[in-house]
Order: structure tokens, then C-alpha cells, then sequence
């Protein structure tokens, strides 16, 4: 093997360490799109994960309402990639109605899920409820209605979704895949520029 | 080339909507409580105007040429604070633009093209104001000033050191070329005439750099560092006796940075040893990979992307120009030591300023100089499949960054007020 052979197999090697060395997970964002609500109290999603398989204390990540931006946004860390085991999303304790239009879920700047209200808080994505007076979904409307009620209204997510957002922390392998393709062109771009 | 005398209207109405924006966004982030502008005009410019606060402001902004200019325009001209601040915004939005416009002219006239001063004043202008591709669908595509921009605009005293940036990096191009090759004509400077009043004019600017804001030169004087040793050892390594001479060069042109490198570690001493920094015992801590990043970004490697997507572009398309020219070869090595920085370094009392990431950003606005310097002075192979397609692309790539750069000034301006 002559000098050069060496060289483009010392950066492959390298490239693909990188590309295949476990580096943290990324967060996971769940993100609730809406058209109209009241309420600026925050809203919460408890967590249940494997060691401790009950909802309650301080498993609890809040998120307030982003009038800007119509969203409401929970980030869920890192420590729960596949420890999750049930989600509870609560709502703040007022009576009003609130308008979902969509929710998505990311992970490092990429959106891995994208749900309609309707899809998202459909009966067979809802495990159980309290304090929900209605949920609704005009066929005309892409929004999704849900009445609450001044008590602990809350909804508990389906495994579904659950089995989603436990999938989608990313461990940045497309992201650094691009890199490494991109740092190995232009080495062998130069090399061959070079050359010519 | 050349630029035609009296085609010089395009350049001037250009820097005038140049100036105008950096006016109006000062204006308009004065009316949001937590800006860069509300803490400079409504905090460290009260401090440093009054007698018994005016050492705690300077511990507080000891990089004081931005408030300098403010103070002149409110107590010598009688200018309301407010607008003094956004009359000192325009002035260096204009020098910036100025300063752009001349390194791209040059380019044109050294690689002997035609170039309209229009097409010149809109490149210049599109450097000023260019952003990372976003788009307003996506909370991480989201169209806003975030620290990994080459263009912070809502940062005044980061925007004062832009013009000084240029003229460092031209500078440090032409006297490389010279002390490299004694028939080297400049790019930008007469050189060839010798090195000493370049010298000079390089101790000066990095020094008004410093004093703009330090974290230019904190990257800049580092990076030139690491390249001329490199060039020294690769010298010594050869052991033709051309070290020595090469370390007599070296002395010379570290000591065009003393004076720049005295008054960062005095800026140093006042914000964290004598407590200007805020916060009680806050100083400079190294910190976990990145941990600063994943303040501002989900994904690290996504942000440089969609910063430089024009230049990791014109590096793969004028990989070898790009490469082994002085421009390209610092402006990468400032990227590297600028990213090690951002990524170990944040201050203990306040990582969520993420005040170690604006070398990064300057770095990443000599990426962009060094890839239009590319992508300007060496033309496609004419024998290459779809020949010009790949430079019309780039220049595409370029128009999309200033796109996003129109949409974020359009967002602050009449979203914001």
C-alpha cells in the first residue's frame, strides 16, 4: 500500500468513528400547535418511566402558552430516550375551550412525527381522561376542540404515542453522517485538484 | 474590470438602506425588555454617563467604542440617547458595508473582471445582512438571530467590529502574500511597496477592533498564531535556514498584536477580576462539550450547516482555491479555534449568553469572505460537465441566505414594534 492509500484509509476510518461513536441523544420536543386558547397558565405532561412506573412527584415538565408563535412546546431531556412508559398531558385548571390544529414531534432539528389535532387527540389515542368535557373535531375544521373543566382536567396519552416519542430522541447519525461526507469530498476534491 | 467612476449610485443607495436597517432595528429591539440594545442604552450607557457609576460601567462594557460614539452624539450634538444609539448602529452598519464593498471590488479587479458597482454593492449588501436558511414552520428552522449566525444584528457592539474584521482580514492576506513571496502584488493593499506601514495599519485596526469588542481578535490573533508556526515548523522541519528568517516574520507580525492582546487582558481584568462582569464570582469556566451549544441549538451540526451552506458549497466547488489560499486557510483555522472556544469555554454566572460563541460568529463571516474571494477569483473549468451551472448555484445558495437575512429584518421591523 503506497503513502496516499494509508492516508484515505486513516480519514475513512475516522470519518466513520465519528459517524458511528454514540454521542448524547438529543432531546425530544412534543409540540402543540393552536388556533385559540385563553389560558396562560402552564401546561404539564407527567411522565412515567420504567424504574418508576407510576405518574406524580416530580416527574413533571411544564410548558406555557407561545402567543407568538400559536405553540406549546414540552422538550423532553435526553435521560428519558426509551424510558418513558405513559404520558399525561394536563391542563390548566379553567373552564374554557381550547383549538389544537396540530402537534409534532422533534428531535434534533428534525420533525419526526407530524399529527392533525384530530389524529393526535383521537379516541384511540387517548388512554383515559378527567376533567375533559368534550373533545370535537368539525369535518369542516382542521381544529380540534377540547372543553375543560375547572377541576384537574388532564388526558392520558396513548402507547402509540408513547412508542413515538420514545423513538425519536436522535443520536445525530444523519447529521454527522453529512458532515463526514462532506469533510471526505473535500479531502478527496483536493487530492484529485491537486493532482490535475 | 473595472468599476466605471460614475457608476456609483447602486453603492451609495446600498449603504444608505445598509445604515437605515441597523437604524431601524436599534430602534425597534429598544422596545423589547430583554435585547442587547435595552442593556447597552438603558444600562451600561447611564452608567458610563454618570461620574460615581462610570468605573462600573466601564467594568461592565469595558469594550466602549459603540457607547464612545453614542456619548459624543447625545452630549456634544444634544441627540436623544435612543436615537445617538441608532445613529452609532448606522455608522458602523455603513463602515461594515464599506468595508465588504471594497473587499469585493478588489476581488474583481484583481481576477481582472467586469463587475457593475451595482452587482458589487448588492454582494456587499447581502454579506450585511445575510442569516442561516430558516423557515418560520419549524421551532429549530426558526427565523431568528440565534448565536450561530455569521450576522447577529441585534448585537451592537458586535456589529462595531465588523468593518474592523474586514480590513484585518484583508490586511493579514496581503502582508502573508508578502512575506511569503517577494513579488507578490496585493489583493487589496499596495504591499509590494513593503511591509512596515501595514504593520502599523494592522496594530491599529485590531486594536479599534478590541476596543469595539474583543471577541474579533480573541479568535483572529489566536488563529494567525497557529498558521505562522505551522509555516515556521514546516520550515525548520525542512532545515534550509529559511526558520530563521521566517521567525524573524513571525516576531514582526505578533508584535503588530501587542498592543490588541495588552488591552484584551486589561478588559479581562476589569469584567472578571474587579467584578464587572455581573453576577458575584462570575469568570471564565471550561465546560462540557458543547454544553453552551445545546443552549441555542438542538443539533450543533445542523446549525453550522444551515450557516454555511454557501460556503461548504463553494469548498467543495472551488475545493483547491479555496484551500490553499491565505484567505481560505485562515478563515478555517479561525472557524476551528473559534468552535473550541465556543464549545469548552462560558462564562460560570451566565452560559446562557453564550458570550464564547461570538468569536464563532466572526469566523464564520470570514468563511463567507473567503468563499465569495473563491468563488470571484477562479472560474470553472470550461471543460466540466454543465460548466457555470455549479457557480450560477452558489450564487443561488448565496441569494437564499440573503433571503432569510430580508425575512428576519422584515420580522424584527413589523412583527416586533
Amino acid at each position: 500500500m503506497n503513502k496516499k492509500t494509508v492516508c484515505y484509509a486513516v480519514v475513512a476510518i475516522l470519518l466513520i468513528a465519528f459517524c458511528v461513536i454514540p454521542f448524547h441523544s438529543s432531546n425530544c420536543i412534543l409540540r402543540l400547535h393552536y388556533s385559540d386558547i385563553d389560558e396562560t397558565e402552564p401546561f404539564v405532561l407527567f411522565y412515567a418511566t420504567n424504574e418508576d412506573n407510576e405518574l406524580g412527584g416530580d416527574k413533571t415538565i411544564e410548558a406555557f402558552v407561545n402567543p407568538e408563535l400559536h405553540v406549546i412546546e414540552f422538550v423532553i431531556p435526553d435521560e428519558l430516550h426509551n424510558d418513558i412508559t405513559m404520558l399525561r398531558l394536563d391542563f390548566p385548571p379553567t373552564d374554557q375551550t381550547i383549538a389544537f390544529d396540530s402537534a409534532f414531534v422533534i428531535a434534533a432539528s428534525v420533525t419526526r412525527k407530524t399529527y392533525l389535532a384530530e389524529r393526535f387527540f383521537a379516541p384511540e389515542c387517548i388512554m383515559g381522561t378527567n376533567g375533559i368535557d368534550a373533545i370535537q373535531s368539525p369535518q369542516s375544521e382542521v381544529a380540534t376542540y377540547i372543553v375543560t373543566s375547572g377541576g384537574d382536567p388532564y388526558i392520558v396519552l396513548s402507547d402509540e404515542i408513547v412508542k413515538v416519542i420514545n423513538r425519536s430522541f436522535s443520536s445525530y447519525f444523519v447529521t454527522k453522517l453529512i458532515l463526514s461526507l462532506f469533510i471526505g469530498s473535500v479531502i478527496f476534491l483536493y487530492d484529485r485538484g491537486k493532482r490535475s | 474590470m473595472n468599476v466605471k467612476k460614475k457608476d456609483y449610485a447602486a453603492a451609495i443607495i446600498f449603504g444608505m438602506i445598509t445604515a437605515y436597517i441597523a437604524y431601524a432595528i436599534d430602534k425597534a429591539e429598544l422596545s423589547n425588555i430583554i435585547s442587547d440594545y435595552t442593556g447597552h442604552v438603558y444600562v451600561y450607557l447611564p452608567m458610563l454617563l454618570k461620574k460615581e457609576t462610570f468605573f462600573q460601567g466601564l467594568g461592565a462594557a469595558p469594550y466602549f467604542l459603540w457607547h464612545l460614539l453614542t456619548i459624543i452624539g447625545y452630549k456634544i450634538f444634544g441627540i436623544p440617547l435612543e436615537y445617538a444609539a441608532g445613529y452609532s448602529n448606522a455608522l458602523f452598519a455603513l463602515f461594515s458595508y464599506l468595508t465588504v464593498y471594497f473587499f469585493v471590488s478588489s476581488l474583481y479587479k484583481r481576477a481582472g473582471k467586469e463587475a457593475r458597482s451595482s452587482v458589487i454593492a448588492i454582494i456587499s449588501f447581502g454579506m450585511c445582512i445575510l442569516q442561516p436558511i430558516a423557515a418560520d414552520w419549524s421551532n429549530v428552522w426558526i427565523l431568528s438571530v440565534a448565536p450561530i449566525t455569521p450576522n447577529p444584528v441585534t448585537n451592537p457592539t458586535y456589529m462595531a467590529t465588523r468593518g474592523f474584521a474586514v480590513l484585518a482580514f484583508c490586511l493579514v492576506i496581503d502582508i502573508w502574500g508578502r512575506q511569503e513571496n517577494d513579488d507578490y502584488k496585493g489583493i487589496f493593499f499596495k504591499v509590494e511597496n513593503g511591509l512596515k506601514r501595514y504593520y502599523i495599519a494592522l496594530s491599529i485596526i485590531l486594536l479599534l477592533s478590541v476596543l469595539a469588542k474583543p471577541t474579533f481578535v480573541e479568535m483572529f490573533i489566536p488563529a494567525v498564531g497557529i498558521v505562522m508556526l505551522a509555516r515556521w515548523i514546516k520550515r525548520a522541519a525542512k532545515k534550509d535556514g529559511s526558520a530563521k528568517k521566517y521567525f524573524k516574520i513571525l516576531v514582526t507580525t505578533f508584535l503588530s498584536a501587542v498592543p490588541a492582546i495588552v488591552v484584551v487582558f486589561a478588559q479581562f481584568l476589569m469584567y472578571f477580576i474587579f467584578g464587572g462582569s455581573y453576577g458575584e464570582g462570575g469568570s471564565v469556566v471550561i465546560t462540557p462539550f458543547l454544553q453552551v451549544w445545546r443552549m441555542f441549538t438542538d443539533n450543533a451540526g445542523i446549525s453550522i450547516i444551515r450557516a454555511l451552506l454557501f460556503v461548504m458549497f463553494v469548498m467543495l466547488i472551488r475545493t483547491v482555491p479555496f484551500i490553499d489560499s491565505n484567505a481560505g486557510r485562515l478563515a478555517l483555522v479561525c472557524f476551528v479555534v473559534s468552535f473550541l472556544q465556543g464549545a469548552f469555554l462560558g462564562e460560570s454566572t451566565k452560559l446562557g449568553h453564550g458570550d464564547f460563541m461570538w468569536p464563532l460568529m466572526s469566523a464564520m463571516f470570514l468563511l463567507f469572505l473567503a468563499a465569495l474571494k473563491a468563488l470571484i477569483m477562479h472560474d470553472e473549468k470550461e471543460d466540466r460537465p454543465f460548466a457555470g451551472a455549479l457557480t450560477v448555484t452558489a450564487w443561488t445558495i448565496f441569494a437564499l441566505h440573503v433571503a432569510c437575512g430580508v425575512m428576519l429584518i422584515v420580522k424584527e421591523l413589523f412583527v416586533l414594534v
